[in-house]
């Protein structure tokens, strides 16, 4: 490759890795459908904040699975499995995004249905979920990523390690996010 | 009620959300099924390269062979098995989800894209090269007297890459826009990620 174009492509400098520790021993590993079974509607919802079409849906979901089963003997237990499956997750979400133009250009160009407006005969609770989840959607990508693993419940230090992010960023992006979505959620009450 | 109260309700309300039962059989079945398809067309393009390895050294070691013959086919030989090992090496690197953050597997992404982008126009150009060569040699064959069989073998290359240079071109085209519209993708998610 010419200089000029490695120069360009280059990545920016990251932080010396850690050495990594030894995957987890093949008899200790956990199955795939314990995993599936513990951790599947998480990568669901995950999916789901990609995705609104359902069957789009339902294709990144088992891209996602397809991914967490491929990965599993490279678990080395140095994050929790629950952290391991959720940035497998994201990883598996970009390279979909990257890959169809479609995914992208609805990334890019979409306008999401303003999460106030639901239909009328909806039940309250599936109101306030749908209007979550396209509210979760119309964030920016880095946002979202962030938003979503926190609504799962992972704590800021899971998500930098899901994300390849600094636990300080995370809390930045959370804490936007967080306005954000009050102020769009405010809006719908 | 409080800020994280709120939140609390928030991600009750999100994981409340109804999700699909994931068929772990059928999942199975989808795996074994892209694994075979893979193993099948690297199986084909590594039998297909050989074969025309062992016809190149087949030819270049003939007995009546003469030294021209041998290196030209010898050389095709070579580059045919040069040239299956990098689309080999190309394509083993599947995105490793386990040890990459998102921004770094874009990285990587990024890279390959401007390799193909790289491998693509450069084999157009080499081609070219190659094919203008060749005519540089016929049209010396043909002024230094050279043997009727050689000069006819040369003629016949040219003619037959007269069709497939303009074909080559076209599929490298394709190709190499294909990775430019892929870098702009790859270059646009990277920005997005990288918003705050």
């Amino acid at each position: 490759m010419p200089a000029a174009l490695a120069a360009r492509y280059a990545p920016p400098p990251r932080p010396a890795p850690e050495p990594a520790a030894p995957p987890v021993a093949a008899a200790d590993r956990p199955r795939i459908e314990d995993v599936l079974r513990e951790h599947g509607p998480m990568l669901s919802r995950i999916a789901g904040s990609y995705e609104s079409e359902p069957a789009r849906r339902d294709d990144l979901l088992q891209e996602i699975t397809l991914a967490v089963w491929k990965a599993l003997p490279a678990w080395r237990g140095d994050a929790s499995l629950r952290t391991f499956t959720a940035r497998v997750a994201h990883n598996r979400a970009i390279d979909h995004l990257a890959r169809e133009r479609k995914a992208m250009g609805e990334e890019l160009d979409e306008a999401h249905p303003d999460p106030g407006a639901s239909p009328v005969h909806h039940a309250e609770a599936q109101q306030r979920r749908a209007g979550l989840v396209a509210a979760v959607r119309r964030l920016p990508l880095g946002q979202r990523q962030v938003v979503v693993l926190a609504l799962e419940g992972f704590a800021l230090k899971e998500i930098g390690q899901a994300l390849g992010l600094e636990e300080n960023t995370v809390a930045q992006r959370l804490s936007r996010a967080r306005r954000q979505l009050n102020d769009w959620l405010g809006e719908g009450a | 009620m409080s800020a994280n109260q709120d939140w609390a309700a928030l991600s009750a309300d999100w994981r409340s959300q109804e999700s699909p039962g994931i068929d772990v059989e059928a999942l199975r079945a989808e795996a074994t099924r892209r694994g075979r398809t893979l193993r099948r067309v690297l199986a084909l393009e590594i039998v297909f390269s050989a074969l025309v390895a062992v016809m190149c050294a087949y030819i270049a070691l003939q007995p009546g062979a003469d030294g021209f013959e041998r290196w030209l086919f010898g050389g095709l030989g070579v580059f045919m098995v040069v040239y299956q090992a990098y689309m080999v090496w190309l394509r083993r690197r599947e995105w490793s989800e386990a040890g990459l953050d998102a921004s770094a597997l874009l990285e990587v992404e990024l890279r390959r894209c401007a390799t193909t982008q790289h491998y693509w126009r450069l084999g157009m150009w080499l081609s070219l090269a190659i094919w203008v060569g060749l005519f540089g040699l016929w049209l010396h064959a043909l002024q230094a007297g050279w043997p009727d069989q050689r000069v006819g073998g040369l003629m016949g290359g040219l003619l037959a890459n007269m069709l497939l240079m303009p074909a080559l071109g076209v599929y490298g085209l394709w190709r190499s826009r294909q990775a430019r519209a892929r870098c702009q993708r790859l270059h646009a998610l990277r920005e997005l990620l990288g918003a705050a």
